[in-house]
This record gives structure tokens, sequence and C-alpha cells, in this order.
């Protein structure tokens, strides 16, 4: 009797085992799945202010977008693992889809049409008007994310010499202030306000003169980016006498921390230039 | 009616109630003789009875029917009956039937009135035993002691080993133990059970007076209680141990966990043995007197988990030396024993299961496995590494012309093809499954003579474990790897991996021998098969390229597979010869180890954002990388083939009242060491074009036609990376030895030993291309040396003993350890090589107060002191001075050890003697405390005006920690041991341990203090035979953590700007908060940078829960 229960027992001990392994796998599931094909077109761009956008493809988040939207690098390929790669772009405070593309392996072409977001609806472009004559107009839009101060933007054509001895060489001998803007309040657009011709006088001789535009803390007029004029500078076109054809610009304003020291820089678009008619 | 009556077990009670009463009632009236009219009558009442292939109840219901007698049995009872009834007679009495029906089965029959009533035999009673060792007042066996129980005039005796053993009749007897010159010992009380075993374990005291009827009584209780002591008591140097007894008292399974109850002794991974803070390289491990090589090639360890505890006779751990002992050490010498021949019969056999909590229910990463990994065997999937194949270097190049190749493009495809596919390649998830082991053991002990011991026996055992393991690194900043993330704020810039174990254990132990009296033969024969695939893989970015929000966005993928097939064999044949009073010891034993490491795979992810996914691309070499590449498979091979002999002889002597041994042996050791590699990586010309993002690696064999040489993956096999190391070495030595029992308490043993140690490398190839030029040096001072060795033991008082020793002893360079082989170790993040290593030399002095207040109890103190004469140590070197540098181990100038030991063993029952189940709990706790003192040295490097190249070493005018070292270890139990319940909390403590050492702060490695709890809950069910037990490991789930003072955590002292050629501590000082311990610092608001100390590694092993059923037959 204690052998037979001996032998069950052992019998058993080395069954078990082997159940054990037949339900182990030999190869496993690949992490990386195979990739059908890449398209090398797809392409999307665009604008986005008042609340981030973020990109997923098949569910999958890959990128958030504020401001600029543009293809960079290795990202105008997409990998297909099956047929159809669906993208949706939602806003990231409330998780609303704005916006839904699929993708086809067989298109030539994967391209989102280049759309603006206002951070509240989604538009098929910016729209902006005419230009008038020979009138230059500007609207200005700086960016909330900071909660900073309300500006101003002005024109400062500044009369300088060059001095080539000294660290600076550019000696500024005089300001002219020309005022575009005043006061304007982040997070909104401003209408679109007239662009003055600047017009100055030098005051001494051997001096030249030169326009550019700055932005200034509208309550302190320091200057908005680290207190510095060159820092806080925007590259904006202004009218010459006589000379332009009339010019509509649309600026976004962005102050961006930058590295790890508390400086910021200042980022800029001219939203006309990049939702050209 | 029916006339046979069948009962239920409450029916039956109920009868057998009724019975007892009807039995009493009967006798007054003299119906006994009933049953004999009865029985009489049975046997002639004849009938006819045709029976074929019937039951017992069967039979009985026919025999019932036949002769109208009623019978009266329980279902049960006769169940347990399989015989079969044929029976055909035409004139039987019934009688007979009922007889040849209750033939050979447990059953037996009663007449009661006109019933038969069928009982159950009665079981007949089982002999009990009694067993134990007998020792002189040295601790020595005694062989051919003679015991005789005074009740049955039964005499046995002991032998060789001491070891005796009666079987007796259940009951209370008295014994007499004798043998010439000691004196007389009567043992009153000794309670032998039905069925099991009274352990008593004698000490003999000499007979000094020379009187011959000299006779010590005393109860079992106290005698058994007096073995105790003497156990622990007289041994000749400071050791702890524990035995077979003990040990069956714990839970564990193997010996990797039996290791941690030692005194003093810690466990890594129950792999690395720490004795006394001192690191695994001061350690010697012997299985039954033999050295056991390193599972490891690069580094020190031996998977302790191979050796099941039910099959060892004890463990022992000296930690000061004798001159007998033939090889050298510092922390302390492990003795596992085996047992051989078995004191009685045993089966058992055992299962288990167990699962960690971080990696049951995760995924398990690996590359492709074989059809038999679970058995612990390749399946041929990766064997991918034939004979002779064509070095490439400067014979091939896929981009020129073929004609200016040396080596042609289709011979290049036929070489690929040989090769094979890559089909293993590329990461995959596993379900992980539980871990498990089996394990049947087996013991036979057969008595050749009733008069004289004559024992012959063999213990077996074959086991099987496999384990899956996932170890989370939570952060990875070594070598190779970023040091710190780009940006503070930033936490997902940080390293992280996974190492990925899958380990399968074959064992197989065949013990056995015989002894006598006078003589013992055993042989030890073992042999382990482990299948371990250990697969690493981390993800983050590199110390030269850190993380940025444009092209290193995410982090790059880094794998390591390494699958290692590992035979280890050991044969052994030991004797013992007792002539009156010479004792000889012999051994001989050869030991080989093989360990195959196939298809090891290194292979490099990079990431690329594309539109929709982060697409992970394995990196091909290309035929104009230096080295290996980024993606290789290599083969390493190691083989190691031990010899070793010893012989010794003891002579016993009186000189008046005192008692002497003399002894002397020799000892010598051969090691042969082979070392193969062959490192094959896979490249692509510089000009393909080859779509490896597009195709999974698994597939890249199909491109290594070499159709289009230009556009083709191929193996580009390369001379220095498949090479070999092949190294032998010799130690022998001889020693004389006296052991001088001088008064009864005052003990000295002293002596030395003259050892030879020679290493000859006599292949020993460079691994890495730079490495081609270099030489490695090797400087052993002299190939003899001297070592001394005196060791007193005085005991004042009975439960008192004072120990002082003082040893020198050398512990020799391992063969590999002088390799010129490098490799990268993916956890450490940095190549590990060497730079030649000799012996270090170790004085070491000990002294050591024990005080045993009860049997089992233990309370000490131990100081000592050692003086380490060129240790080695693992240092991180910077020659490049690149930030990262290697990992290598060379030889210090020299190292100061000291330390005080404590230990505590006491039973909770002088708290209250009213709660009997305190006498069972037990505390135990031991804390080492310990500081060292290195000066370190940096070998330099100059040519002399002749041009000849020559070295001297600069010498560090700090001392700093010695590698290896923990200045605190304190472990603290507490230990219920029950007759049927077990339950075990452990807490094992390790403070900062020096790691990797270095010339400065930023290069020097620690491990913080780690505590790690474990718990025992196990039951004996079934009397004993089924034993369950449940362990609990690691329940506070605690991290190893590693460190490294930071550069930002110190400053430069004041005038020493520009200063060049000054040693760290005359240079820098930490910053105020700073020490060299972890500080974790804090963000400095200015730079927005961490000021604190830089966490290299972390990783998490989880809990572990495990149960095992074991079942003795």
């Amino acid at each position: 009797m204690i052998m037979i229960k001996t032998f069950r027992i052992i019998y058993l001990a080395a069954i078990l085992p082997i159940l054990l392994f037949s339900a182990c796998e030999k190869d496993g599931i690949h992490m990386m799945p195979k990739i059908k094909a890449i398209n090398k077109e797809f392409s999307i761009s665009g604008f986005v202010v008042g609340d981030t956008v973020e990109q997923y493809f098949d569910g999958v988040k890959m990128r958030d977008y504020y401001g600029q939207v543009r293809t960079v690098s290795f990202q105008n390929q997409l990998a297909f693992e099956k047929d159809e790669i669906n993208m949706e772009l939602r806003r990231k405070s409330n998780g609303e889809t704005i916006y839904r593309q699929t993708f086809n392996i067989n298109d030539k072409q994967n391209v989102v049409p280049r759309f603006y977001f206002d951070g509240l609806k989604f538009n098929k472009g910016y729209t902006y008007p005419d230009p008038q004559g020979d009138e230059y107009t500007a609207n200005f839009y700086v960016d909330p994310a900071g909660g900073f101060p309300p500006v101003d933007i002005n024109i400062e054509v500044l009369e300088y010499y060059f001095d080539g001895t000294k660290p600076d060489p550019i000696i500024v001998v005089n300001t002219t202030t020309i005022p575009i803007a005043e006061n304007v309040k982040a997070g909104a657009w401003t209408p679109y306000l007239k662009v003055q011709v600047p017009i100055a006088t030098p005051q001494q001789s051997g001096t030249e003169l030169y326009p550019i535009v700055v932005v200034r803390d509208a309550k302190t007029k320091d200057y908005y980016v680290n207190k510095n004029r060159d820092q806080s500078t925007i590259n904006m076109e202004i009218p010459y006498d006589g000379v332009s054809p009339g010019k509509v610009q649309s600026l976004y304003l962005n102050k961006i921390p930058s590295g790890t020291e508390k400086k910021f820089f200042l980022e800029f678009y001219d939203l006309v230039q990049l939702f050209p008619r | 009616m029916h006339n046979v009556v069948k009962l239920r077990p409450t029916i039956r009670f109920i009868m057998k109630l009724s019975l007892i009463i009807a039995v009493f009632q009967l006798t007054f009236v003299g119906v006994l003789l009933a049953s004999d009219v009865w029985g009489q009558n049975l046997d002639k009442l004849k009938i006819e009875i045709k029976l074929n292939n019937a039951s017992i109840e069967e039979g009985l219901i026919a025999l019932s029917k036949k002769s109208g007698i009623r019978i009266s049995y329980a279902d049960d009872m006769l169940r347990k009956e399989s015989k079969k009834i044929t029976l055909n007679r035409n004139e039987i009495t019934a009688g007979a039937v009922l007889r040849s029906i209750l033939e050979k089965t447990n059953l037996t029959y009663r007449l009661f009135k006109n019933y038969i009533v069928i009982d159950a035999k009665p079981v007949p009673q089982q002999p009990g035993r009694i067993t134990g060792k007998i020792t002189d007042d040295r601790g020595e066996a005694m062989p051919s002691t003679t015991i005789k129980i005074v009740e049955t005039d039964q005499t046995v005796q002991t032998s060789v080993d001491g070891k005796y053993s009666i079987s007796l009749k259940p009951g209370t007897y008295t014994l007499e133990i004798s043998y010439i010159s000691y004196q007389k010992q009567r043992i009153t009380d000794v309670v032998v059970k039905a069925g099991s075993n009274t352990a008593l374990d004698i000490s003999m005291k000499p007979d000094s007076k020379g009187l011959t009827e000299v006779m010590i009584t005393s109860s079992y209780k106290k005698a058994s209680v007096a073995g105790l002591y003497a156990q622990q008591k007289n041994l000749s140097n400071l050791s702890d141990g524990i035995s077979a007894e003990q040990i069956a008292a714990t839970p564990d399974k193997h010996v990797g966990e039996t290791l941690k109850r030692i005194t003093g002794v810690s466990t890594n991974e129950n792999k690395k043995v720490v004795i006394r803070g001192i690191a695994e390289r001061y350690n010697v491990s012997l299985l039954n007197g033999s050295t056991l090589p390193s599972t490891d090639v690069q580094e020190r360890d031996f998977e302790f988990n191979l050796i099941p505890t039910n099959l060892v006779e004890n463990i022992v751990v000296s930690k000061s030396i004798t001159a007998d002992m033939p090889y050298g050490f510092a922390g302390g010498l492990v003795q596992i024993t085996t047992k051989s021949v078995p004191e009685s019969n045993f089966l058992s056999i055992s299962a288990g299961t167990s699962f960690n909590t971080r990696t049951i229910g995760k995924d398990f990463l690996g590359y492709g496995r074989g059809k038999y990994d679970y058995l612990g065997f390749d399946d041929g999937n990766r064997d991918h590494f034939p004979a002779e194949l064509l070095n490439l270097v400067g014979k091939f190049d896929p981009t020129k012309d073929e004609s200016q190749n040396e080596i042609k493009a289709p011979q290049v495809g036929e070489q690929n093809k040989r090769i094979g596919g890559t089909g293993r390649l590329g990461t995959r998830s596993f379900q992980s499954m539980p871990s498990q082991n089996y394990q049947l053991s087996l013991g036979r002990a057969y008595s050749l003579s009733e008069a004289k011991v004559r024992k012959l026996g063999f213990v077996g055992s074959v086991s099987y474990r496999n384990t899956q393991t996932n170890d989370y690194v939570s952060t990875m900043r070594r070598g190779d790897w970023a040091h710190e993330p780009a940006r503070q704020d930033d936490p997902t810039d940080v390293n992280t991996g996974n190492i990925y174990g899958f380990n399968t254990t074959l064992g197989l132990l065949l013990n056995g021998g015989l002894k006598t009296e006078n003589h013992q033969i055993n042989t030890y024969n073992l042999y382990t098969r482990i299948f371990d695939n250990r697969f690493s893989r981390y993800t983050g970015w590199s110390f030269e390229t850190p993380k940025n929000d444009t092209d290193t966005k995410y982090g790059g993928i880094l794998e390591d597979d390494r699958p290692k097939f590992t035979d280890l064999l050991q044969n052994k044949v030991s004797g013992t010869h007792h002539f009156k009073s010479l004792t000889i010891d012999w051994s001989l034993a050869r030991t080989s180890l093989k360990s195959l490491e196939q298809d090891a795979i290194s292979a490099s992810q990079s990431p690329r954002e594309i539109g929709n996914r982060v697409l992970y691309i394995y990196q091909p070499g290309t035929v104009s990388d230096p080295g290996s590449g980024p993606l290789h498979r290599d083969e390493y091979i190691y083989k190691e083939n031990n010899f070793d002999g010893v012989i010794s002889a003891a002579y016993d002597f009186r000189l008046g009242k005192t008692r002497h041994v003399f002894k002397t042996g020799v000892n010598y050791l051969k090691k042969h060491a082979f070392y193969d590699w062959e490192v094959l990586p896979i490249v692509k010309g510089t000009n393909s074009t080859v779509p490896v993002e597009l195709i999974p690696i698994q597939d890249w064999g199909n491109y290594m036609s070499m159709e289009n040489a230009g556009n083709s993956l191929f193996y580009f096999k390369q001379d220095y990376t498949s090479n070999k190391f092949e190294a032998k070495s010799i130690n022998k030595g001889g020693f004389v030895m006296l052991d001088h029992k001088l008064l009864p308490g005052l003990r000295v043993v002293w002596g030395g030993r003259a050892e030879y140690f020679k290493l000859d490398t006599i292949t020993n190839s460079a691994s890495l291309l730079r490495d081609k030029n270099s030489k490695i040096f090797f400087e052993e001072k002299k190939d003899w040396y001297f070592l001394p060795s005196a060791n007193i033991t005085y005991s004042p008082l009975k439960d008192l003993n004072l120990r002082a020793s003082y040893a020198k002893s050398a512990v020799r360079p391992g063969l590999m350890e002088n390799s010129r082989f490098s490799r990268y170790n993916p956890n450490y993040g940095s190549v590990v090589r060497s730079n030649g290593v000799s012996s270090t030399l170790i004085d070491n002095y000990d002294a050591k107060i024990e005080l045993f207040p009860g049997a089992g109890e233990l309370l000490s103190a131990a100081y000592f002191y050692k003086y380490f004469d060129k240790p080695a140590e693992y240092y991180r070197i910077d020659n490049e001075n690149n930030g990262r540098g290697y990992i290598t181990i060379s030889n210090s100038d020299w190292a100061k050890v000291s330390g005080w030991e404590f230990e505590l063993r006491k039973s909770l029952g002088f708290v209250y003697d009213g709660l009997a189940f305190l006498k069972s709990v037990y505390v135990s706790g031991n804390l080492t405390l310990q500081k060292s003192k290195v000066r370190a040295r940096e070998v330099q490097y100059e040519k002399t005006a002749a041009g000849i190249d020559t070295m001297y070493y600069k010498y560090m005018k700090y001392p700093r920690a010695l590698y290896g070292q923990v200045p605190v270890l304190y472990n603290a139990g507490v230990q219920y041991a029950g007759k049927k319940l077990g339950l075990n909390i452990s807490l094992n403590h390790s403070g900062y341990k020096t790691f990797i050492t270095g010339i400065e702060p930023s290069y020097v490695e620690y491990e913080r203090p780690r505590t790690q709890m474990d718990a025992q809950i196990s039951y004996r069910f079934l009397q004993g035979k089924l034993e369950t037990k449940l362990n609990m490991s690691n329940l506070l789930d605690a991290p190893f953590r590693y460190f490294i003072n930071d550069p930002t955590t110190y400053e430069l002292k004041p005038g020493n700007e520009g200063k060049l050629d000054l040693e760290w501590s005359d240079k820098y000082k930490y910053k105020f908060g700073f020490s060299e311990k972890f500080e974790e610092g804090y963000m400095d608001p200015a730079t927005n940078r961490l000021v604190g100390d830089r966490q290299t590694s972390t990783h998490y092993t989880g809990r572990t829960f495990s149960l095992s059923i074991s079942y003795n037959f």
C-alpha cells in the first residue's frame, strides 16, 4: 500500500513540471511590431494659441502643439503597421477631439491641411484682411502662458554712432519713440492698428538713425525681456515713406524661459507669413 | 432481515461500548464458554462454498449465507484490504473458510454469542532508536567507544566518526559508555518512543587519575545538554556552525538560505558570502573539503542554492586559522559537509513554488528561447559558432572592388550562412511564471554485521528548480550612462532598466561510504547543470549624448542577453583510519567546471521620432568600427579543471597528566583554466542602404547572402575579438601542528604551514584592440611562504571560554584575475578588466569570550585585527580621462581591519515559568562593528633613458576604507520551534559598503545601508511526515542603492587653485552639510542644478513568497 502511494506521489511530482513546461512559450511576442511601409510625405502645419493641442495616433499620444505647428526632421514620416492610421487632435484642457484624419498606406501624400486653433475653435487657416493702399497695419497677440503684465509696443528710432574700440561698438545717443500699441493685454488679439512711418531727426552730427520695434512692460516701462533692449526687439516690418506698397502683419509674441537660469527669450511669429493666401 | 450486519463508525462505537458492557456481564454468567462452543462448532459446521475472485466482504456474505452465522464488521476496515479470494469446495468447515478469507490480511476474528466479529489485528509495536556522537574533551570524534544498554545487555560501538545508533523497544533505559583511559559514564532515564529517535551526544572526560572504576552518573537530560555544550566549547578555533539537527528546525531549502543564520555571515543574493563584513574575495567556500570554483568568470561567487539542506551534515564557518587548514582566508572559511552514510533510511520528496511581487503579472522580456530552456539544455537555437571562421579584418571590405578583397563576397556569404540567421534576436515578451522546485532524496544504510560496526550506506538526491526574476532598476547613472539629468526639473530624464533572470538548475548528488569502528571511506559526487539567462535592458541617455528636446528627446535602449550553461562535476574520495593512537585522514578530489555562454548578444536601439510613433531601430556596426561595434553575438567558453589531494596524520600521546596530539600533513591543489571567446559583430558597409528600420532584426539573416555585397549585412569576424586565455596554478603545502591539552581547562594549538603558490598564464590574449600592445604586470614576490598559527582556549569556569589566536594566511589570485580579457558589464555600465593581481598575505589576530548560559544558548564578544599586505580591490580607473573609466582589480599597498563581534542566543524560558512555550522561543542576534584603512597606490609607467618600459607605484598619503568592507552588520531574529509549528522572523542590516574604490571620490561607489526582513512559517502534519513551509523574503522590498560623492558636494580648499599633482584630500574638502555618506542635497537656486550625491544605481528585487511541501516516507 505504502509503495503504491509512494509511486503515486513520485509520479505526480514528475508529471507536474512537464505540465508546467508545456504551458510555456518559446518565441514570445515581439516588442517591435513589423512595419509594413514608411510614407515619407506626411506633413502637418498650423498655429495654436489659448490651449495646447495634443496629437494622437491610433489612440496613442505623440506630442503637444502650442504656437507654431510644423513638420520637423523625421516627423515627415508615417510608419504603417496596418493599412490605416487615425490621427486625432485633442484639446489638452478638456480632452475634446477637435480634428480627425485617417491616413492610408496607399496614399502618396499624407497631409494635414493648415489649421489655426484659437483656444476654442478649430479653423481651417488663419484669416486676415487685405492691405489697404500703402497702409501698414498689424495686430498683436501676447501669450498669457507666464501670466505676464500688459505691454507697450513701440517703434524706437535709435540715433547712434559706431566705436570699434568699445565692447559694445554701437553707441546710442538719442531715442525717438513712436507708439504702435499701448497696454496690450495678454491672451487676446488686438484690433489691426496702423503702423506709422518712423520719423526722427538726428541730434548730433556723425550719427545714423535706425528704427526698431521693441516691447516694453506697460507699467514699469522696462524692456519686456530680461530688461534688455536687443532681446525685446520684434523683427517686424515697418513702413518707409513712399516706398512700401502696404502690408498686413499678425504678430504673435511669447516670452519663454530659457535654459537653467532665470532668463527669457522672445518667441515671435507673423501669422500672415505662416498662412499665405 | 439481513443476517450480515454492516456498521457505520458511530454504530461501531456504540457496539464497542455495548460489547464491553456485555463482556462485563457475561464474565459473570460464564457465557465465555459459549465462544469455545461456537468456536468448536465453527470447525464442525461443514458447508459448500464457491468464491471466484471475490472481495473479503463478498466472501464473508457468502459464508454468512451458507453457515447461517451472523458476521459483524466495519465497512472501512474491509475497504483497506485489497485481497481477492478464489475458493471452490463442496465440503469444508466454516472455520476453514473464515480463516482462508482472512489469511494474509490485517484482520482477525473473534466469536461473540452467535456472532463472528471481524477485528483489525493489533499493530505490532515499532522499535525506537537512540543515536548520537561521542566526542572527547577537544571535540574530536571517538571511534570504537562501547555503549552498553544496561537493561538488555546490548552493546554497540561507535564508528570511526564517533557516531552510534541503537534500535530498542520503547521503554526507559540506562546507557553505559566506556573507553579505555576515559571516565566511564552512566546515563539514566533515556526514554525511547516507538518509531522515533532519541538524540544523545556525549562528551567524554579523560581519566587523569588512572583509576579504572570511576563512573560518572547523570540523567539523560543533563547528559544531552552537556553534549551540546561540549560541541560548542571544545573546538580549537573560533568557529560557528549549524548542524543537520539545527538545519532541520529551520524552513531553509538550500544552503544559500542557511548561511545567513550563522553569526557574522551574510550572503548577497545567495551567492557571494560576506563574513565579518569582509568581502567575498577573502572568504573560501569548501564543499566536502574541496574548493568550489566560481560559477561566474569575472567575479567570485558560487550558487549555494545548488545544495539542498536535507543532504547537509553540517556547515561550519571558521573564523580563525589552524595550520591544518589548506586554504587561506581572512574573513572566514565556509565548510559544507554533505551526508554520506545516513543514520537511518529515508526517502523524501519535496515540491515548492514561489512568486515574486515584481515578476509575476509583469511582462518578462528576453530574446528567443529554446525548446528545452525549462530543462536547462539548449535545443540548438543558440548554436551559431562554427569552427574555423575567416578573419575579415583588412581582408574584406564591401565598399571595395571585389578584385581588391583578399576574401571574396561569396566566401563571406557562405560564412554568414554557416553562422546562421538572426531569428533569435529582438526583444520579445513572455509570460512570467512562478518559480518551481522539486526534489527527491533518498538515503539507505545497511549494517553488515550484528556484532561490529560495519555500516554501508549512501544518500542521493535529484533536484530541479526553475526561477524567473525581474529586477527593476529605477535609476542607472553608472559609467557610460548620463550622470545627471540635462535639466534638473525634468523627471523623465532618468535611465531605467530591468534585469530578467531565467534560471533552471538540475542537481544530482550521490554520496556513499563504508564505516567501521576504525575506518571510514566516503565518496562524494555532485553534478549540477545550470542554465542561467540574464537579460538586461536599459533605456535612457548616455554620458556622451544627454537628453535634449530635439534629436535626443527619447532615450536609447541597450540590451544584453547572456544565456549561460554551466556543468559542474565534483568527485571525491576520502578516508579516515585509526590505528590505536594514530589517525590518518586523506582525500582526493577532482572538480571540473564548464561554463558555456552561448549566443550572448549585445544590441542597442536608437530611437527615431517620426510622425506617428517612435521607431526603435537596431543599429548594425560598420566595417570601420575598431571594436565589436553596437551589435554582436558572442560565445564564451570557460573550463576549469581542479585536482586536489590532502593527507594528514595525527598522533595522540600523553606526557604525565597532559595530553597532546602531533599532526602533520601535505596538500596539493592544481588548477587549470581555459577561456575562449568569439565575438561576431553584425555590420553593414559604409555606403549600404539596407533599410534596417523597416526590417525586423529577426529577419536580418535574410540580407546576408552577399549577392549584392555593398547592400548586405554580414558577420565581421575580427581576430582580436576571438581569442583565448589559458592558465594554471599550483598550490601545495605542508604543515606541522601540535595540540596540547595542558590543564583540564587549557588547550593550546600551534603550528606552521609552508605554502607554495605559482600561477602561470600560458596564453593571455587581449580582447580589446587598444589592449593588444599592453602587458599585465604580475608581481608575485616569492613562491614559498611560511604561515605560522597559534590558538589558545582557556576555560576558567564550566560555562566560560576565553580564546585567543594568531595566524598568517595567504589569499591567492583567481586564474582569470590575471587575464587581459575585458568585457562590458551592462549593470556597471562599464568595461571590467584586470591589471594583474598577486597574493594577499594577512596577519590575523583574534580574541573571544564565550559564555554558555544554557543548552543552545550563547553570549559572546570577540575582537579581531587584521593586517592585509597587498589587498586586491576593485578600482574604477579613468586613465583616458573621459569621466567614465573602467573597473579593474588590482593590489593596494596595505589594509588594516579591526572590529568587534557580538553574539547572543537565548531562550525566553527564563521570562515566566508558567508559559511552557516560551522555552521554545529563542531570540538571537549578532552584531559586527568594524573599520578599515587602506593605503592605496597608483601604478605609474615610465620609459627609462635607455628606452626600457618600467613601472613604479605612487602611494597615496590619505588612507581610506577597504573595498567590500561593511562597517556595521547585524542580524536579529526571533524563532519559535514547536513540535508542529515553527515561526521565524529575522532582520538583516548592513551599513555603508564600499562597492568600488578609486583614487578620488568621484570614482568611489558605495552601497547605502540596507535592511532586509524575512519571515518563515512552517507546520508539520501527519506526525511530522508532511512539512509545509511558507517563506517570505525581503518583506520590506528594500532596494539596493548605490551612490558616488558628486563633485558638486566638495570644493577646492583656498589657495589650491590651479595646483596640479595634489591628492584629493590636500586639494578639496566637503562643503558644509556634506560628507562621505549619502546626502541627497539641494537644488541650487542660482544655477538650478542639484548639489548632492549622485545616485548611481537603485534596483528592486521585490518580495518573494514561496511555499514548499515535503513528505518523508
